[in-house]
């Protein structure tokens, strides 16, 4: 018997007797058999089994990783000399622990991976966490702002109104903030588009600027829900430009919504982006 | 004689279910506190989710799991929200605005999710990643929580976030035993019949029929044809001795590609209930 299969066979020694000595499973001889067995068709039904079971653990590697792995270690119950039974194993561990380092700087942007196995290969890549800065005046009290968002507050009923008028605008804006609120960002996004133009072109023009940042800050933050950060950063910038005195609650706003804000507040009074 | 069969996986299922992530969120008010000039728990385990929750397949259903999101303290269900399919970003930002409220158990939240997916039967194939810091406030027995969470066939993945150390028992749990659901699905649990006929050109005998893995049955000696009632069926002839038992071994890979089969026919002395009623067997 060669080094690695020795190897082999105590690594899945400690693993096999976790899970009930190598016990059969239903439909299977027992006691179960090996393909070590001096019975030629007892060896032959390891073998042929192992092969079978092997070929099923990876179709559910990907799909089962829990059930995979139980069906390695019975691959390598049958067939202790299998390689790939302990590396199929070993892969396929249904416990691991991640201990990633904190950096405080913006990290890579990992893009929506094609499989899982890549998306959970990043568990241990640093988690980058960009301290909040000291610009924004967390103590203000914008009437417009994303605050509303950590609230509960049941979804406001449609209300009967001509197209073009400060209620009907307000309404839209209120239902857009609730849809923001539950998540539904395309949504809220759209009803933030209809409550902008909803918005009468004559009035008082404070109150009209407002509603207008009101309705583009809503539209940016489902923006950036929705990954469209160019977007995002256009309602940002023309909600700064209609209403300067516009803040965000930093206490319960994302701090990504806060991230984008920043740099749309910093790229329409000049600085740099 | 008697008729023993060993039979490989069946046909299975056409198309195999997508795999289902749940992360599990520790939003606690000890999660928050934070050095001066440096991050929070908190603040990594939201950035952390949030990043895994980008990074995943479309197609890949994800549920978010937050502890600590309300009170009473330590008795608050998790908010649970999901499963979200195709639409990562709207979990993502639910994440990062998570905001902490009471103490809760990370026990019993892993209790809850391991009874959830028992009951959606999704287990098997939905990984469980928990982002906490694992000094919980509100005890319980996260071991066990975990290893009922096992048993289900999930999986789990623990992100350390602080100093804590994670308990033994959730490192190197006891692993579940038993047939994987998996495998259950293609195991065919039927029992198979067979008949005992006379052979093609042997004398005249009437058919006897029995079960195979089932005790030893007395039949006349000569030659004789058994058929198994697999697909397709499987004709064997034999020839059964006085005074002794005749054993059929069969075993059948029907998914193997190609189809294999294989049998022994063995003689025997004939087991004590069997031969203290008659000869020959």
């Amino acid at each position: 018997m060669k080094r690695s299969s020795l190897v082999l066979g105590a690594a899945l020694c400690a693993a096999s007797n976790a899970l009930a000595d190598c016990e059969p499973w239903p439909g299977e001889p027992s006691p179960l058999p090996a393909v070590s067995s001096s019975d030629d068709l007892t060896a032959r039904f390891a073998h042929l089994r192992a092969e079978e079971l092997a070929a099923l653990a990876l179709q559910l590697e990907p799909l089962a990783p829990g059930d995979a792995h139980r069906v390695w270690l019975h691959v390598a119950c049958l067939d202790p000399q299998r390689d790939d039974a302990r590396e199929g194993a070993e892969r396929t561990s249904p416990v691991r622990v991640h201990t990633p380092e904190v950096v405080h700087q913006p990290g890579e942007v990992v893009p929506a991976a094609a499989d899982l196995a890549f998306a959970f290969g990043h568990l241990d890549d640093p988690i980058s966490v960009v301290l909040a800065t000291r610009g924004a005046d967390a103590s203000a009290k914008p009437r417009a702002t994303t605050s509303a968002l950590a609230s509960p507050t049941v979804r406001p009923q449609p209300r009967a109104a001509p197209s073009e008028s400060p209620l009907v605008a307000d309404g839209l804006l209120d239902e857009a903030e609730g849809l923001v609120r539950q998540a539904h960002f395309e949504e809220a996004l759209e009803k933030a588009t209809k409550a902008r133009e909803a918005v009468p072109p004559t009035g008082d023009p404070a109150a009209l600027g407002k509603r207008r940042a009101r309705a583009d800050l809503i539209a940016g933050t489902a923006q950036v829900a929705l990954g469209q950060d160019a977007d995002a950063r256009a309602s940002f910038e023309r909600a700064i430009k209609t209403d300067p005195s516009l803040r965000l609650d930093r206490a319960s706003t994302s701090p990504k919504v806060v991230r984008a804000f920043d740099a749309a507040r910093a790229a329409a009074s000049g600085g740099a982006p | 004689m008697e008729v023993d069969i060993a039979r490989g996986l069946a046909a299975g299922p056409g198309t195999a279910a997508p795999a289902r992530v749940e992360v599990v969120l520790d939003v606690t008010p000890s999660m928050a506190a934070a050095a001066r000039g440096k991050s929070s728990n908190l603040d990594a385990a939201r950035a952390g989710a949030a990043q895994l929750l980008r990074a995943l397949p479309p197609d890949v259903p994800a549920t978010l799991v937050a502890f600590g999101v309300s009170g009473p303290a330590c008795q608050a269900p998790p908010l649970v929200l999901g499963p979200e399919s195709g639409r990562p970003a709207v979990l993502a930002l639910r994440a990062e605005e998570m905001s902490p409220v009471a103490e809760a158990s990370l026990a019993s939240t892993l209790d809850s999710v391991a009874i959830a997916l028992a009951e959606q039967e999704v287990a098997e194939r939905t990984r469980v990643v928990v982002f906490a810091d694992f000094a919980s406030q509100c005890g319980g027995d996260p071991c066990a929580a975990g290893a009922k969470l096992l048993a289900t066939g999930a999986t789990l993945d623990l992100v350390v976030l602080g100093e804590a150390q994670v308990p033994a028992c959730l490192r190197s749990p006891v692993l579940p035993g038993g047939l994987p659901a998996s495998v259950s699905h293609r195991t065919d649990a039927n029992p198979v019949s067979f008949r005992l006929m006379a052979a093609p050109a042997g004398p005249a005998r009437a058919p006897a029929d029995g079960v195979a893995g089932e005790r030893a049955m007395r039949v006349d000696p000569g030659p004789a044809m058994v058929e198994l009632a697999l697909t397709p069926p499987l004709e064997v002839p034999v020839v059964l001795s006085p005074g002794a038992l005749l054993r059929l071994r069969v075993i059948d890979f029907p998914e193997a590609s190609p189809p294999l089969r294989d049998w022994a026919v063995e003689t025997a002395p004939p087991p004590p209930d069997v031969s203290k009623e008659a000869s020959p067997q």
